[in-house]
């Protein structure tokens, strides 16, 4: 990808918790995103990827800080901007929308004023226009009467309801690069694929980057460009979308896919146990001191508990961090 | 929100009741000693007089026609006579009425002016010097006893200083008003300055502060625009209940001071057993402390939309 | 902080029994008997180490005898407030209906007038001393205790374990008394903790205004009071008392503060 194209270029990020760097929850994870490309991050809980994407947007509070590393967006070096121009970049150029709906809007403000607000913060408007152009961007969110709804309050509407006036609120400005931390984890089922699509189709209308943050490896490789998957705080593998899900290299990976359960299996191949991962994910300071997973690997060997092991290079594209990758 | 407001008032109209019926049991219906009650201890009052007071309270009709004079009397503004004063009753509360709410407002203002933006502090600085030292001026201001820091006070600024007037009234004016409502609203200052700042942590933490920077804002504008109305509902109770409260809780002060208002007529007809005065006077204090309530609940009303769209 | 509140509470609570039950052991003087007029008003220093009162009498020995008073209706009136608030607030979850109801409006009343007032008033029936003291203000400040076992009987009622007694054929009360009260016992040493004080103030600032303990019987409070007619002449006999009432009240609020930060051991946002 050329310089151009690049506009987000995470290098050897890492985030501590508490003084000092001595716990880090997030271990020199490297990555970039490309203009308008949908990425993925996919791991479990605790595997640090939404403290990744909070350290991009400069969203991080005590105790958790960025430990070291780099993280360039359309060129600059964010990590060290003074706090005044990292604001005017943060909803602007980079939003952010997060997991939790119900909670996540003013409960005193009127819709309409909370989307109005990045109009007001970003381009200067005035309440009047500002309201305008905020029935126009619910409209764009399929909220149906948004000239209505612009009145309401939050308590007023559903969890998908306040999800997509997040989206609203988010893509106002046209940001360049989206973060979508686990957006749908919290809606309804039948309404999941709703916003994701709707996420999706605008950022792809606005030529928007989204960073897509999911634990659901299936539903991220179909529709993510290329996807990271994250373990115990490191980057484990990056392949394209379809490739991480088709050919796994990394046995983390492997075993993600194996266990997820397929529909129709059952009546082509008889009942079937699902297959499991043994062990848990090392808590947080009791990493094992080579690669993570190894406790947990059919393939570890002495080497990969002596050192954590650097990025192969997959041909095809892509990388992963193993000894013995496929 | 008709209906939300229309309930509120209802409720406060059946405290109401609830509070006059109180004050009827606790004050007429004690058996016995009633007549001599009146004559105080040391006093031998002859039985043509006791007739007299017999017939005057209606002591020997049943207890509910004695309810039914005592609310029609309540509703014509009457509350009865003095013992002591030989006056009546909602005269005498009328008179000395302005001295208490000219206290307690005065009071209120300095605690909420002081409390508030400590307690703002306290919060942005938490884990700091700065927090330890204004939780543990809030906690004193608790335990300290209002008339000990009345009378130092008196003594140094009025004594030694001979900045201020010792005690007194004197029209109300500032200069008697300062160390009286100072000494009144060093408990409830403690007290809005902790609540504030635990409102204002708690406020803090909520997911909707994290959108808001997220959107870029800058923290005195997520502090102001979106943290400080979240917080003030929370707050206001605290000033509201307090304030309600101050027409009882300046006995104290109001004796210490020899301010002229409610809380000190309330000690001298307690000491006289000036029954229809005492009553008078928890009866004011009480209704008092339901109107101021009930104006809070309904600000309430009027701030949160989540009360007024339910 | 939260040590510091605990450790500083426990020793200003062991420090005032201590010196009440040693008050007779510790102090130079008599406190009401020694009292010789050719000594009044002597600033502290010398014999005296916190100085005389208008009549002669050694304020030091006066405040150790004074902490028997505020001990004794500190530790009754709580008592005394507690069991009323428990009962009522118990029976109320337990049983509902209109009992919850009248209760939880008596509640919100006793909530809506000062404690002093309400003493005040009973004590109007009951007369100026010591016991009408103790009734008055035993009966007054019950409001916090029954709120909180009426909402910790609420929340249990519903456990299992509960209804499991019931099953296995225990009466009401033993429910209510045997299973139910322990778990209620956490916020409630919290609250009576901080009662104690505030009982203490409140029979202080009672004898401040002349309707509480009758001189000569030492009382914080009454000292005070006769220290305002002194002011001008011997301001000394201000402090002291009042230290020592601002000491005690302030280490059962931190006492109560730091038992209350040890209940809650998920540091809230507050903390």
């Amino acid at each position: 990808m050329s310089e151009a194209d690049m506009i987000l270029s995470v290098e050897n990020l890492s985030v501590a918790v508490g003084k000092g760097n001595g716990r880090l929850a997030v271990e020199e994870v490297s990555f970039d995103i490309g203009r308008g490309e949908v990425f993925g991050m996919v791991g479990e809980s605790g595997c640090g990827k939404s403290l990744c994407a909070l350290s991009i947007a400069g969203l991080l509070r005590a105790p958790m800080h960025v430990a070291g590393g780099e993280v360039r967006f359309e060129g600059r070096d964010i990590l060290r901007l003074p706090a005044r121009d990292m604001r005017r970049l943060r909803g602007g150029r980079i939003a952010m929308i997060f997991q939790e709906p119900m909670t996540a809007l003013n409960p005193l403000m009127t819709v309409g004023d909370q989307i109005g607000e990045m109009f007001v913060l970003h381009q200067g408007l005035g309440r009047a226009e500002a309201r305008h152009r905020a029935i126009v961007a619910l409209a764009q969110v399929q909220v149906p009467s948004p000239e209505r709804r612009i009145s309401d309050y939050p308590h007023q509407l559903s969890g998908g309801m306040r999800q997509r006036v997040m989206i609203a609120i988010a893509l106002a400005c046209r940001p360049a690069l989206l973060i979508a931390d686990e957006p749908t984890t919290a809606l309804d089922v039948t309404i999941q694929a709703e916003i994701t699509e709707l996420i999706l189709d605008l950022c792809r209308a606005q030529g928007t980057a989204v960073l897509m943050i999911s634990h659901d490896l299936g539903h991220i490789a179909e529709i993510c460009n290329r996807v990271a998957v994250m373990y115990a705080g490191r980057v484990a593998e990056m392949q394209s979308g379809q490739a991480v899900f088709q050919g796994p290299r990394h046995p983390y990976t492997r075993a993600l896919v194996a266990s997820l359960p397929q529909p129709g299996r059952r009546l082509a191949e008889g009942r079937q146990d699902l297959a499991e991962i043994k062990g848990i994910v090392p808590p947080l300071g009791q990493r094992p001191p080579g690669c993570q997973f190894a406790p947990r690997c059919a393939r570890a060997a002495d080497d990969c508990r002596a050192a954590v092991p650097p990025f192969s290079t997959i041909p095809g594209g892509g990388k992963v961090g193993c000894f013995h990758h496929d | 929100m008709p209906s939300v407001l229309g309930r509120r008032l209802l409720q406060s109209l059946v405290t109401l009741l609830v509070s006059v019926l109180l004050v009827f049991v606790m004050f007429s219906v004690i058996p016995g000693s009633f007549a001599n009650a009146i004559g105080g201890e040391k006093r031998q009052i002859s039985a043509e007089v006791k007739e007299k007071l017999r017939a005057e309270l209606h002591l020997d009709e049943p207890v509910h026609k004695r309810f039914a004079h005592y609310v029609s009397g309540l509703v014509r503004g009457d509350l009865g006579n003095s013992f002591a004063m030989r006056r009546p009753v909602a005269g005498i509360l009328a008179e000395r009425l302005l001295a208490s709410l000219r206290l307690a407002v005065a009071a209120i203002s300095f605690s909420a002016l002081i409390g508030v933006p400590l307690g703002f502090l306290a919060a942005a600085r938490k884990g700091t010097w700065i927090d330890a030292t204004v939780m543990m001026l809030a906690i004193s201001g608790l335990s300290v006893p209002a008339f000990w820091f009345g009378l130092l006070a008196m003594y140094f600024f009025a004594l030694e200083l001979r900045w201020l007037p010792t005690i007194g009234y004197g029209h109300g004016d500032l200069k008697h008003l300062i160390l009286p409502a100072v000494t009144l609203g060093i408990a409830p200052l403690a007290l809005i300055a902790r609540t504030t700042r635990a409102a204002v942590l708690q406020v803090m933490s909520e997911d909707f502060i994290r959108t808001a920077r997220s959107k870029g804002a800058s923290e005195p504008r997520v502090a102001m625009r979106h943290m400080a109305r979240n917080a003030f509902v929370l707050i206001l109770t605290t000033i509201g209940l307090q304030f309600g409260s101050m027409l009882g809780g300046s006995v104290i002060v109001e004796n210490l001071f020899s301010w002229p208002g409610i809380g000190a007529l309330l000690t001298q007809s307690v000491a006289q057993r000036d029954i229809p005065l005492v009553q008078g006077c928890v009866l004011l204090i009480i209704v008092f402390f339901l109107v101021i309530n009930t104006l809070v609940d309904l600000t309430y009303i009027a701030i949160d939309p989540r009360i007024r769209y339910s | 902080m939260r040590r510091f509140n605990l450790n500083f509470g426990l020793c200003v609570v062991v420090a005032l029994v201590l010196v009440a039950v040693l008050a007779p052991l510790i102090a130079p003087y008599s406190p009401i008997d020694f009292a010789d007029l050719n000594n009044s008003n002597l600033p502290p220093g010398g014999p005296f180490r916190m100085g005389t009162d208008e009549q002669g009498r050694d304020i030091y020995s006066r405040i150790l005898y004074g902490a028997r008073i505020s001990l004794l209706v500190g530790v009754v009136v709580q008592v005394m407030n507690t069991f009323v608030g428990v009962t009522l607030g118990l029976t109320a979850g337990y049983f509902g209906g209109w009992w919850d109801e009248f209760v939880q409006g008596l509640t919100n009343l006793m909530l809506a007038i000062p404690t002093i007032v309400f003493a005040l008033a009973l004590m109007t029936f009951l007369g100026p001393g010591l016991l009408s003291l103790l009734i008055a203000l035993g009966l007054t400040d019950w409001a916090y205790s029954c709120r909180i076992s009426r909402a910790q009987m609420l929340s249990q009622k519903a456990q299992n374990y509960v209804q499991a007694a019931r099953i296995m054929g225990f009466g009401r009360a033993h429910v209510i008394f045997r299973e139910i009260l322990p778990n209620v016992a956490g916020p409630l040493v919290v609250v009576a903790t901080m009662g104690v004080g505030s009982a203490i103030l409140s029979e202080a600032s009672l004898s401040f205004i002349g309707l509480g303990v009758v001189p000569p019987t030492p009382s914080w409070g009454g000292m005070l009071a006769r220290a305002r007619e002194q002011l001008m002449v011997a301001p000394w006999i201000a402090v002291f008392p009042g230290l020592t009432l601002f000491v005690t009240v302030l280490g059962f609020n931190m006492l109560g503060d730091g038992l209350r930060d040890m209940l809650d051991p998920q540091g809230r946002a507050d903390r």
